[in-house]
């Protein structure tokens, strides 16, 4: 059985503050699903968003003192995620223009009528649509949660999950025909 | 939370991760004991270097305020370490264990 199995997790981050390394080892072993899974429903590979991950708990380590309580532990490091997944993203944006910028090569189009894997449909959601679906109907996040975990109005949210949705079961039903 | 009638249920089995991966926090563990390190390391040069410029700063005053505080013990100095010297004898003897009866 693992160290902090029955505490709840802010009693393991208040543990966790006052230096107690199980209580931390703990937070990661409850929440390294919920955050590696939303980090590759984000975006990029399975490798990609384990480095990320690792990189949250890191982060999330660093600013345990930033912690109020006011949104669950997991909503709290998915956001964490979501910035460093935003922050990633924006730098490889930079390196893949000054790339095709030096070598005269533009992005291929996607073609439209591919036919899509489950995860490729999901990545042609845009960001913010793709991180709201993730959350909300991934991994159960309410829609007031996943706003204050990415940092969105509600109604976005909301709108974002919709569409999102109905998008992507247009996007499967196509691949299969 | 993977519905199997939820038309999407691909998706979510498609891109979960395991529920226990240990490689994966050992990896955290590790970076985390790395960062700690660092940061130690860091704290305690940064202690060294202040305590250094202090001693610095201040070693020519400390130096004078010594010798201030010194001074009125300086015709005494060899009268109070025989004193010192003797009292700490006297504590050794006292304290020493109690020869066994024969």
């Amino acid at each position: 059985m693992h160290p902090g199995a029955t505490a709840t997790d802010e009693d393991l981050v208040r543990a966790a503050r006052e230096g107690a390394r199980a209580a931390f080892q703990a937070l990661v072993a409850r929440h390294q699903q919920a955050v590696r899974s939303f980090l590759r429903r984000a975006g990029g590979g399975a490798a990609d968003a384990d480095d990320l991950a690792q990189e949250t708990f890191i982060a999330a380590w660093s600013g345990l003192w930033r912690f109020d309580g006011r949104s669950s532990v997991r909503s709290w490091l998915c956001g964490i995620a979501w910035r460093k997944h935003l922050s990633q993203a924006r730098s490889r944006a930079r390196s893949r223009v000054r790339e095709a910028t030096d070598e005269g090569l533009a992005e291929a189009p996607a073609t439209p009528d591919a036919r899509l894997d489950v995860t490729a449909a999901l990545m042609r959601l845009p960001e913010d649509q793709r991180a709201a679906v993730a959350l909300c109907l991934g991994a159960d996040f309410t829609h007031a949660e996943a706003a204050a975990t990415l940092g969105l109005p509600l109604g976005t949210i909301k709108s974002h999950v919709q569409r999102g949705r109905a998008k992507l079961e247009a996007l499967l039903g196509g691949g299969d025909g | 939370m993977a519905d199997p009638r939820d038309p999407l249920a691909a998706v979510w089995a498609a891109t979960e991760a395991p529920a226990r991966d240990l490689a994966f926090e050992l990896a955290v563990e590790e970076a985390i004991a790395r960062r700690r390190l660092a940061l130690d390391a860091v704290t305690l040069a940064a202690v060294v270097a202040v305590a250094g410029l202090i001693a610095w700063l201040a070693g020519p005053r400390l130096a004078v305020f010594a010798e201030a505080l010194a001074a009125p013990f300086a015709q005494s100095g060899s009268l109070i370490v025989v004193s010192m010297v003797l009292a700490g004898l006297a504590v050794w003897w006292l304290q020493a264990p109690p020869e066994p009866e024969r």
